[in-house]
C-alpha cells in the first residue's frame, strides 16, 4: 500500500511508534530514531515479564529500522535533518518542551523537515496546556474516557493496557495517510491525545449532556443507558457478553430464559430499568437459568435463538483459538534475539490476502551504517 | 477542503462501527452518501431508549457531514440506482452480516463490474469467511471475543463493560484501511476489497497482553494500578462524582505530593521509597483518597500541576463541552442545523494544516434524494417522482 513512503519516527511513549507500526505494516519504510541506550520501551515490561526484549516493544516496532541519534548533542538537529531529507513524513510523540531544541517550537514553524510532513502527537496539544504533565491515566481522565468506565460504587476505571497509545497511533496513521493524498502535501499534523478521546469516543454523550443535562454514568457490567440485556452475565466458568438490542432479539432472549411474560408484564419496568435500577432483581430471577451452565452452553443457546453473544475470553483462550492462527490474525515472526514471537496482524484482509508478514522489531542501531552511508535501505 | 475532497463514498453501513468509519471519511472531506431505508430505520435514527428523540437527529452524531438518500435495495429499481451510485463512487462501506450485500446484488464482484477502481470495505464481527462469519455482533461481543473485555476491570473484580470504544475504534481502523487502499489505487489504478474483523481489532487493542500470554506470562486485570508507580489512581474530590487522576512515577514526585498534602502520615518513612509505597499500596492510596476527598478537584489539579506533578481532572461530557482548550482544538465544535440552530458536537481528533473541514449536521432521512439521484446521477425529477410513487425511493 505505502511502498513508496519513507517515514522517520521518534517516539518516547509509544503513540508515534504505533502509528509507525501501522504504516510499516502497509509497506512503508519506517526509520525509528532511538537515543543512546535505546527506546525506553525496550526495557519497560509488565509484571512477570522475563524476556530480554520487551513484548510491548516487539509489538510496537515490528517491521522498522533502527538508528541511534543523541538528541542531547549539538549535532542532533543536523543529523535528524539529514535523516529526514529523503523521507516524506516525520512522526513524533515528543512533547513540545522536547521538540523545541530540535527547532520545532510549533508544528507550523520549524526547521526540521522543511519540505515534508511533520506529524506531532502530544499529550495535551500545543496550546495553553502544552506544559501539562501526565501519562495515559491523566490523558484518559481529561479526555473523558474514565468517568463512564467502571462500577458506580467505585472510582472511574482506567482503560486496560495502553489504549491511549493505540488510539492516538491509529489516528496519526490515518491522518498521515489522508494528508499524503493531498497535493501539495500539508506541512504538519497536530494531534493531541486528549482530543482523540474527547472527539472520537464521546459523540452521543456530548450531545445529550447539552440537551438533557444527562451524562454518562459508570454501570459496571451493564451498558448504562441501553436496553436490557446489554451486559455481562456470570456463567459457571466465567462471563458471557449478551446484547439483544432489537425487540425480536429481546423476545428470543426472554423465551430462552423461560420468562416470555417479561415481554408484556413489565414487572421490572422498562428495558432500561431492567439494566439499571432493577438490574439486581432481574439478575436474581435470571440466575436460575444461567445456574450451572458453562459459557459454551449459554453461547450455544444464544446462537440457536439468534441472540448476539460471546464468551468473555481470556488472553489464553484467545491464543488457544487455532482459527486465529490459521486465519492469519496472529502471525509468528522472529525477534531480534532470534526468538519466535507471535503478534496480531492488521485486522483485515486486502484483496483476499493478509498484509505480508511484518519483519521483526529491529535491534538497537541495527541500520545505522546503511542509513548513514548507502542510498538503498533494503 | 479536506484531504479527501473529490472522493465519494457510497455508505451502506448502519448502527455504529460502519457509520463511524464513514464519519471519519466525511471529516476528512469526502462526500459521504448514506443509502438508508424508511422500513428498516437505522438504530441511530430511532428514538433513543433514554434520551428520546429530537427532530434534529440529535443523537446520531455519526451522521455528521453526510448526505442521505432512501432506496429500496430489494427492488430492481432501487438496486439499479445503488449500482449507478457505486459507478460514480470511489469507496463503498458496509457492515451487514456476511452474505447480505451479495444477496442484494452489491457484492465486491457486482461493484467492480460497474467500477473497477472501487475500494470496498466490509466491516463485520468475525470477517467474511470462516465458521464464525455469520455470527451477529455488537461492541461488547467484539471485546469479549477479542480478550479486551476480559482484561478490563478492577483488580480482583469481574470484567466491566468497555462501552463505545470498540465500535469507534473498529470504524477508525476501517477508515485507515480505506486510505491505504486508496493509496494502493493511486499506484496500481485498481480498486481493492478490504475485509475487516471487529474481533481482530479488539485483539490489536489487547496486543501487548497477547504477546505476554504467548510467553506464558500471566496477564490480569489491573484496574487503576500500575505495578511500579504508587500512587497511580483516580481519587475522589469534594462534590458529586468529581475525580482526580494522580500519578507519582518516582520518589521525588511522591515527596512533592507528600509536602503538598502536609499531613504527618504523608511524610512517613514507610512511604518514602517506592518499595514501601508498593508494599503498602492499598493503605497509602486509601489515605490519599481521604485527603483528596476534602479538596476541590479543579483547584487541586492546578496546584499539583504547578508543582510539576501529573494530575488531571476526570472530565465528564459537560466538562468536555465547556473546556475552552478542546474547543480551540476543535475536538468539540459547533455545527448548525437549518431548523434548530447551532449545537455542539464532537469534531476531528486531528489538526491538518490547510485541510480544515467544517462539519455539517447529520441529514434528515432522504434529504438528498433529489440532489443525488437527479443532480449527481442525472435523472429527471419526473423519474424521481415515479420512483417515490412506486416505493423504489422511499
Amino acid at each position: 500500500m505505502f511502498t513508496d513512503l519513507r517515514c522517520v519516527e521518534l517516539s518516547t511513549h509509544g503513540s508515534a511508534a504505533y502509528a509507525g507500526r501501522l504504516l510499516a505494516a502497509m509497506g512503508a519504510d519506517v526509520i525509528k530514531v532511538e537515543p543512546p541506550g535505546g527506546d525506553p520501551m525496550r526495557r519497560v515490561s509488565m509484571a512477570g515479564a522475563t524476556a530480554a526484549t520487551n513484548p510491548w516493544f516487539e509489538y510496537l516496532n515490528a517491521g522498522k529500522m533502527s538508528i541511534v541519534v543523541d538528541l542531547a548533542s549539538d549535532r542532533a538537529p543536523a543529523e535528524l535533518e539529514a535523516l529526514c531529507a529523503p523521507a516524506k513524513v516525520f512522526i513524533t510523540d515528543l512533547d513540545p518542551r522536547e521538540l523545541t531544541p530540535l527547532g520545532v517550537s510549533a508544528p507550523s514553524s520549524r526547521t526540521l523537515m522543511p519540505l515534508g510532513l511533520l506529524c506531532s502527537i502530544t499529550r495535551f496539544g500545543w496550546g495553553r496546556y502544552r506544559d501539562l504533565r501526565g501519562g495515559e491515566l491523566e490523558v484518559e481522565s481529561f479526555g473523558g474516557a474514565l468517568i463512564g468506565t467502571g462500577s458506580p460504587d467505585r472510582p472511574p476505571l482506567k482503560l486496560p493496557l495502553h489504549q491511549t497509545v493505540i488510539q492516538a497511533g491509529v489516528v496519526a496513521a490515518t491522518t498521515v495517510a489522508a494528508a499524503l493524498l493531498m497535493e501539495p502535501t500539508p506541512r504538519w499534523i497536530d494531534i493531541a491525545e486528549v482530543g482523540v478521546w474527547a472527539s472520537v469516543h464521546h459523540g452521543p454523550a456530548v450531545t445529550s449532556a447539552q440537551l438533557t443535562g444527562r451524562d454518562r454514568k459508570r454501570s459496571g457490567r451493564h451498558a448504562e443507558g441501553q436496553p436490557f440485556p446489554h451486559c455481562l452475565f456470570r456463567c459457571s466458568d466465567g462471563w458471557i457478553a449478551i446484547q439483544a438490542s432489537e425487540r425480536d432479539q429481546f423476545a428470543q432472549f426472554v423465551e430462552m430464559l423461560g420468562h416470555p411474560t417479561w415481554l408484556m408484564d413489565r414487572k421490572f419496568g422498562s428495558r432500561l430499568d431492567m439494566g439499571s435500577t432493577n438490574a439486581a432483581a432481574v439478575e436474581h430471577e435470571a440466575a436460575a437459568w444461567f445456574e450451572g451452565k458453562s459459557r459454551a452452553e449459554v453461547f450455544d443457546a444464544c446462537r440457536r435463538h439468534r441472540i448476539p453473544a460471546a464468551p468473555v475470553r481470556s488472553i489464553a483462550e484467545v491464543l488457544g483459538d487455532q482459527s486465529l492462527m490459521a486465519d492469519g490474525a496472529l502471525v509468528t515472526s522472529e525477534t531480534s534475539e532470534k526468538r519466535s514471537v507471535t503478534l496480531p496482524s492488521f485486522p483485515a484482509w486486502f484483496g483476499g490476502k493478509r498484509i505480508p508478514q511484518l519483519h521483526r522489531a529491529p535491534m538497537l542501531d541495527e541500520h545505522s551504517r546503511v542509513l548513514r552511508g548507502a542510498d538503498t535501505l533494503r | 477542503m479536506g484531504p479527501l475532497a473529490g472522493i465519494r463514498v457510497a455508505d451502506f453501513s448502519n448502527h455504529a462501527a460502519g457509520p463511524q468509519a464513514t464519519m471519519f471519511l466525511g471529516l476528512l472531506g469526502a462526500d459521504v452518501i448514506r443509502i438508508e431505508s424508511r422500513r428498516r430505520l437505522d438504530i441511530q435514527r430511532r428514538p433513543h431508549a433514554v434520551y428520546g428523540r429530537d427532530r434534529a437527529s440529535t443523537f446520531d452524531h455519526l451522521g455528521l457531514h453526510k448526505r442521505s438518500i432512501t432506496l429500496d435495495l430489494k427492488s430492481g429499481g432501487g438496486h439499479a440506482l445503488a449500482l449507478e451510485l457505486v459507478a460514480v463512487a470511489d469507496v463503498v462501506v458496509e457492515n451487514f452480516r456476511p452474505g447480505v450485500m451479495a444477496r442484494l446484488g452489491l457484492s465486491w464482484d457486482d461493484c467492480t463490474r460497474v467500477n473497477p477502481r472501487i475500494v470496498m470495505v466490509s466491516l463485520s464481527t468475525n470477517g467474511q469467511e470462516g465458521p464464525a462469519a455469520r455470527a451477529p455482533g455488537y461492541a461488547p461481543i467484539f471485546a469479549a471475543a477479542g480478550a479486551l473485555g476480559w482484561i478490563t476491570g478492577y483488580r480482583n473484580g469481574p470484567p466491566v463493560e468497555i462501552r463505545n470504544m470498540m465500535d469507534h475504534t473498529a470504524g477508525l481502523y476501517a477508515c485507515f484501511a480505506v486510505l491505504a487502499a486508496l493509496h494502493a489505487r493511486e499506484l496500481s489504478g485498481q480498486g481493492r476489497y478490504v475485509d475487516l474483523s471487529a474481533r481482530e481489532v479488539a485483539i490489536t487493542l489487547a496486543g501487548e497482553s497477547v504477546v505476554h500470554g504467548l510467553r506464558g506470562q500471566p496477564v490480569t486485570r489491573m484496574g487503576n494500578e500500575h505495578e511500579n508507580w504508587v500512587p497511580h489512581g483516580v481519587f475522589p474530590c469534594s462534590g458529586d462524582d468529581r475525580w482526580l487522576a494522580i500519578v507519582c512515577t518516582n520518589d521525588r514526585e511522591w515527596a512533592t505530593l507528600a509536602s503538598h498534602i502536609a499531613e504527618p502520615w504523608a511524610t512517613s518513612s514507610t512511604y518514602r521509597a517506592v518499595r514501601g509505597r508498593i508494599a503498602h499500596r492499598r493503605d497509602l492510596e486509601d489515605r490519599v483518597a481521604r485527603w483528596t476527598g476534602t479538596q476541590d478537584r479543579d483547584r487541586l489539579a492546578e496546584e499539583l500541576q504547578a508543582r510539576g506533578l501529573a494530575a488531571e481532572r476526570s472530565f465528564d461530557a459537560r466538562d468536555l463541552v465547556a473546556d475552552s482548550h478542546l474547543g480551540t482544538r476543535c475536538a468539540i465544535v459547533e455545527v448548525s442545523h437549518p431548523a434548530h440552530g447551532r449545537r455542539r458536537t464532537v469534531g476531528s481528533p486531528w489538526h491538518l494544516k490547510g485541510a480544515a473541514v467544517v462539519p455539517t449536521w447529520s441529514p434528515e432521512l432522504g434529504a438528498h434524494n433529489e440532489a443525488v439521484l437527479c443532480g449527481l446521477l442525472g435523472h429527471t425529477t419526473d423519474e424521481l417522482a415515479g420512483w417515490i410513487r412506486d416505493g423504489i425511493v422511499y
